[in-house]
């Protein structure tokens, strides 16, 4: 019951929410830190009693929901899917603390803002590919909403650009879902992944093919990924921290969990594409973030970038690979949230995200100038931190199967050099602009919103075993299973 | 290629650890309690480093017997042990380590004085650390990845030093240069590491020798050279040295710690480390770069005039002539150039520091006549440009000349260059003590000097310095019977001093001076007239260092920028048009059918609602709720119904 009860955290705090009155704002606000909180304490609790060796499914819970189509309430945790559950409970928490910006029409937020962590949380725990669907479209509509209504810009236009691209994926992935139920009466992916290697090829191509539109998409690939630096720019800092930390998460995990175990022919025969495609994510994202005037803008363009190396290790189908695909989801949903949260900060204050207005504030500012150096070094894959185990082991995972998109690909790292340290020089360095004379530094409240992530950057980046073993043995088992190969320890 | 048979016994010692450690916990202390600390951070800095050059020389019986000490510890995985990295010392490593924690503790000493009442004094000691930390990391790491962590931290370091005093814009922009043409480099090296994992899976240095014997040439020079990419962005050689002079606007202790004597060796240290994996043909390639950087960074250090920018040129150049070494395979010589170059150079920054301290000027026209006022700086000074011209019996002789005695025995042309660098290099290191203690005194104005000696914190390192510049390159000459080589594995030594090349680089170092005093502060022309319109425009290129930096600029940096620029474009208007222009004929369907929706459908529908609503209508007036009216159709229904049955 783990597991039900993680989710229940924020549902409850949602229903509780909705049922508090508009104008107790305190409440509210408290009812959802309580119940993010408990979210954060439950997944953590998760990671106790998590048993890494072990190669099944841990902690899962089946129940009849639909039984005449075969559809069962099935979740479960493993290697691949507890590092998400953490990162989505960790970064939930923090950015509902930094969540103080949203001033209006607090009640609906909060009650959005949880039921998006239960789709979130969900779509991480679900082992049903029926109840994947259904949650992973849960997280759509709060996510649309909050953009929508607490945005900020051309937001309508940003809020629907999200909803009906990210759609028209989910769709393909539907009709695929669908498909596959027809060939297999089965919804189930463990049942799923074995007879993986039983379905024809053919079927495996299109199949995958569809999932992948899906997911790409969501991560997001080239050419699919405009709508991410419009909604991160109109999207309010805890959306944007989401939508980067999680959301795009989603479309990775697609792949580790559904499309490469259940179409292996299929996952390999797509390899090179995918491979391509990794590298030109990576580099093309790195040029046009060089490019960019605006602070959000410049850190979306960073995700397209950093979510290549997902793509590339994959494409690997090593351990080394794979756990770096699988490191630099978790990895960059730390950094780019915290990169979120950082602009907020500065966005709260002056207004503006215009890189060449700012200035000199390495004076004003040094906690902040400390914070925002950090993560941008993190971001350009700093070794000690933990961008640059995620990239590193994503590298060398890559090039033995994909020589010269690997060669290409290091490339963006001293590109991401120079458009971070750009960052750093256009905000932090050269002469003081009075026009900042006055700013603030941080609150003790966003001091504790980017503290952890700190912590666990720099913890991963120094002792990357931490995260490595708990993932290590459930992407070595499937990648063993893909390549059709007896699994050995 | 000489290499000893391997170290006789390999001790684990977890201890090693505390070598990076300690200045690392000073880093830590010192980032969150600076503050409090105040004009006590600097202590810290220097008890840190003071303790990793005790653990040093306290390993140093172990090493000089030929042992290896190790600890290791898994680190990507927790059964690989590829992926297992550790710490190691051997001669090689503990040479640098010496040369590190000493040079580090004396320049920690010397920043009290220099950096004394700058506001950010502790944040300036921190990184100090945090550079030393990363400096002995590289130094021990036993693995291409730790040692690749090392490496890109102290690029880091580098870059927040020399961006130090980032309220000056061209400060910020030198560490971001620094960093990103480093970067560059470093590409080669980690494309080399991911070659070299996956043709022989194996990334240790201890297993370089096995690793030769299993891969062929080809790929061992292309692994190599790869390598030699990272070690040039790192060492600043051609064409990657644009960095270097740049990133003076560190302040001077960096210069000289970093820049001079630490850091930019690093390139060199890790040709050393991996020669293993070097091939003939690679070698020619570390031979001519190193060459080439010797010369062409001696040409431009004749030219300039900025003091620190003179010594940066020519710590590119003296880095060269370690690559020179490396490429004729002689690896210990060019670590024993590394070590006295490391003395000699820091000295020679350190006292280029205490004269901007002391005169606030570092353009040679705006010095002269510093020895009456700065005797200890001049006297010191001048040992170091002795020392760095190679003149006997001071530690530049002994490297400098076992570098161009292993030069004849290769190539014999070679020696006649060298000693031609070799002249530049008295001739451009004599411009500058000629100038700045000697003749008369001036200051920015022309006027009475105000220039005074610095204080005893910063004399007393410089001292220290000093005697490193003399003596330390006894440790490889032939009166000592070379403990250094024996150190570094080196076992064929040449004995005795060989008297031919002892004279040569005598009568090169005096051609030096000489053109220094007659050229460089006499400023007379030697050229014949016919000649001097080419001198002069020889002179103009090598002054504007060549032009590399404009070059750059021009065809590499801007169509760098164009094209973020143009892909941004592109995705703005090809890939997001596209998405919107599917998104407006999405809606241009939908509007279609609204108006079909309306025109046709919705007619139809209206139609048939006002049939209906007029026969609802019609039929009305029947249903009026009147029994009897209702009794009277049904009567008149059944009559009419009967009559029509019956036929």
């Amino acid at each position: 019951m783990a597991l039900t009860a993680l989710l229940a955290c924020p549902l409850v705090g949602m229903l509780l929410i909705l049922a508090l009155p508009k104008t107790a704002v305190k409440a509210i606000r408290s009812v959802a830190l309580l119940a993010t909180g408990a979210a954060l304490l439950g997944s953590l609790q998760l990671l106790a009693f998590f048993q890494p060796g072990r190669t099944q499914v841990q902690f899962q819970e089946k129940l009849s929901w639909i039984p005449q189509l075969n559809i069962f309430y099935t979740v479960g945790v493993d290697g691949i899917s507890l590092p998400m559950v953490l990162l989505t409970a960790l970064l939930s928490f923090l950015a509902c603390i930094a969540s103080t910006s949203i001033t209006e029409r607090q009640k609906e937020y909060y009650a959005l803002y949880l039921l998006l962590e239960v789709g979130m949380l969900g779509t991480f725990l679900a082992l049903d590919l029926f109840l994947f669907y259904v949650f992973w479209e849960v997280v759509l509509v709060p996510m649309y909403l909050m953009i929508g209504i607490w945005g900020g810009g051309r937001r309508e236009y940003s809020a629907f650009k999200f909803f009906v691209y990210t759609l028209a994926g989910s769709l393909a992935m539907l009709l695929a879902i669908l498909a596959l139920y027809l060939r297999t009466r089965s919804f189930d992916m463990v049942h799923l992944a074995a007879m993986g290697h039983t379905l024809d090829l053919g079927f495996q191509q299109l199949l995958f093919v569809a999932f992948f539109l899906g997911f790409a998409i969501k991560v997001p690939v080239f050419p699919f990924h405009t709508w991410l630096p419009d909604a991160h720019v109109d999207a309010p800092t805890p959306g944007s921290v989401l939508l980067a930390g999680v959301l795009l998460k989603m479309g990775g995990y697609g792949f580790f969990r559904i499309a490469y175990p259940i179409f292996p022919e299929g996952a390999q025969w797509f390899g090179g594409t995918m491979a391509l495609l990794g590298m030109i994510n990576i580099v093309y994202g790195a040029f046009v973030a060089m490019a960019q005037t605006d602070f959000k803008r410049l850190v979306a363009y960073s995700s397209v970038s950093h979510m290549g190396f997902v793509l590339l290790g994959l494409a690997g189908l090593t351990a080394e690979g794979w756990n770096g695909a699988m490191f630099q989801m978790f990895s960059h949903g730390v950094i780019t949230g915290a990169m979120f949260l950082l602009v907020g900060v500065l966005y709260d204050r002056a207004h503006t995200r215009n890189l060449e207005e700012f200035g000199g504030l390495g004076v004003r500012v040094p906690v902040y100038a400390a914070f925002l150096i950090f993560f941008s070094l993190a971001s350009l894959g700093l070794p000690g931190l933990s961008g640059f185990v995620a990239e590193f082991l994503a590298l060398i995972g890559a090039y033995g199967r994909w020589t010269w998109q690997t060669t290409v690909s290091v490339l963006g790292v001293v590109v991401a050099a120079a458009y971070m340290l750009k960052v750093i020089r256009q905000v932090l360095l050269g002469p003081l602009n009075t026009r900042w004379a006055a700013l603030p530094d941080m609150t003790g409240r966003e001091v504790i919103s980017l503290a952890p992530l700190l912590l666990v950057v720099l913890a991963l980046g120094v002792y990357p075993l931490l995260l490595l073993q708990i993932q290590d043995t459930a992407l070595q088992q499937v990648i063993a299973h893909v390549l059709g190969q007896p699994w050995q320890r | 290629m000489d290499h000893a048979a391997a170290p006789a016994v390999t001790l684990t010692l977890p201890q090693l650890g505390w070598i990076p450690a300690l200045p690392l916990l000073a880093f830590t202390l010192l980032l969150f309690f600076g503050r409090r600390l105040g004009r006590f951070s600097p202590w810290v800095a220097v008890a840190a480093l003071a303790g990793a050059l005790g653990i040093t020389l306290s390993l140093a019986g172990t090493v000089f017997h030929g042992h290896r000490v190790a600890v290791s510890w898994a680190w990507l995985s927790a059964d690989a042990p590829v992926w297992s990295i550790g710490l190691s010392v051997d001669g090689l490593s503990w040479l640098m380590l010496f040369v590190v924690t000493s040079i580090g503790t004396m320049i920690a000493l010397y920043s009290m004085g220099y950096m004394h009442g700058d506001p950010r004094l502790s944040r300036f000691f921190a990184y100090l650390s945090l550079f030393c930390a990363s400096m002995l990391l590289l130094v021990l790491a036993d693995h291409f990845l730790l040692l690749y962590v090392g490496w890109e931290l102290v690029g880091l370091c580098s870059y927040l030093l020399i961006s130090f005093w980032f309220e000056k814009p061209e400060a910020a922009a030198a560490g971001r240069k620094a960093f990103i043409t480093t970067r560059i480099g470093d590409t080669g090296l980690l494309l080399g590491i991911l070659l070299l994992f996956w043709t022989a899976h194996e990334l240790h240095f201890s297993q370089l020798d096995a690793v030769r014997a299993h891969l062929s040439p080809g790929l061992l020079t292309l692994i190599s050279v790869l390598i030699f990419l990272g070690a040039a962005g790192k060492s600043a050689q051609i064409p990657l040295h644009v960095w270097l002079p740049d990133a003076m606007e560190g302040p001077t202790p960096v210069s000289a710690l970093i820049h001079a004597a630490t850091m930019v060796a690093a390139g060199v240290y890790l040709v050393a480390r991996t020669l293993p994996l070097f091939t003939p043909e690679s070698l020619q390639i570390v031979l001519t770069i190193g060459l080439l950087t010797h010369l062409f960074a001696g040409t431009v250090a004749l030219t300039q005039t900025d003091i620190k920018r003179i010594l940066a040129y020519s710590t590119l150049s003296q880095l060269g002539l370690m690559m020179v070494a490396l490429g004729l395979g002689a690896a210990p010589l060019a670590m024993f150039h590394l070590g006295t170059h490391a003395f000699f150079k820091a000295l020679l920054f350190l006292g280029a520091g205490s004269v901007i301290h002391a005169a606030h000027a570092q353009e040679l026209g705006q010095l002269g006549g510093l020895r009456k006022t700065m005797p200890w700086t001049a006297a010191l000074f001048f040992i170091a440009a002795v020392s760095m011209s190679g003149l006997f019996p001071l530690s530049g002789f002994w490297s400098k000349d076992a570098i161009l005695l292993a030069a004849r025995h290769d190539h014999p042309w070679l020696l006649w260059v060298l000693l031609g660098g070799a002249a530049m290099t008295t001739a451009y290191i004599f411009r500058v003590y000629l100038r700045c203690f000697e003749g008369t005194a001036k200051d920015h104005h022309g006027a009475t000097p105000h220039a005074h000696e610095s204080p005893m914190i910063m004399v007393l390192p410089m001292a220290m310095l000093g005697l490193g510049a003399i003596g330390a390159g006894l440790a490889g000459s032939p009166w000592l019977h070379h403990p250094l080589f024996r150190l570094l594995g080196e076992t064929h030594v040449h004995e005795g001093v060989d008297v031919p090349i002892l004279a040569w680089s005598t009568v090169a170092a005096a051609l030096g001076l000489g053109l220094a005093w007659v050229v460089g502060v006499q400023q007379r022309y030697l050229l014949p007239p016919a000649l001097r319109p080419l001198g002069s425009q020889l002179y103009r290129l090598a002054a504007n260092k060549y032009y590399v930096d404009e070059l750059y600029d021009r065809f590499l940096i801007r169509p760098f920028l164009d094209l973020a620029r143009g892909l941004a474009g592109f995705d703005q208007r090809v890939i997001d048009g596209a998405v919107n222009g599917a998104g407006r004929v999405g809606w241009g369907l939908g509007e279609l059918k609204a108006w079909f929706d309306q025109a046709v459908v919705d007619q139809l529908v209206n139609g048939l609602a006002r049939t209906v609503r007029g026969a609802g209508a019609t039929l009305r007036w029947i249903q009026t709720g009147i029994v009897q009216q209702y009794l009277f159709v049904v009567v008149m229904a059944v009559v009419v119904l009967s009559a029509l049955l019956r036929r």
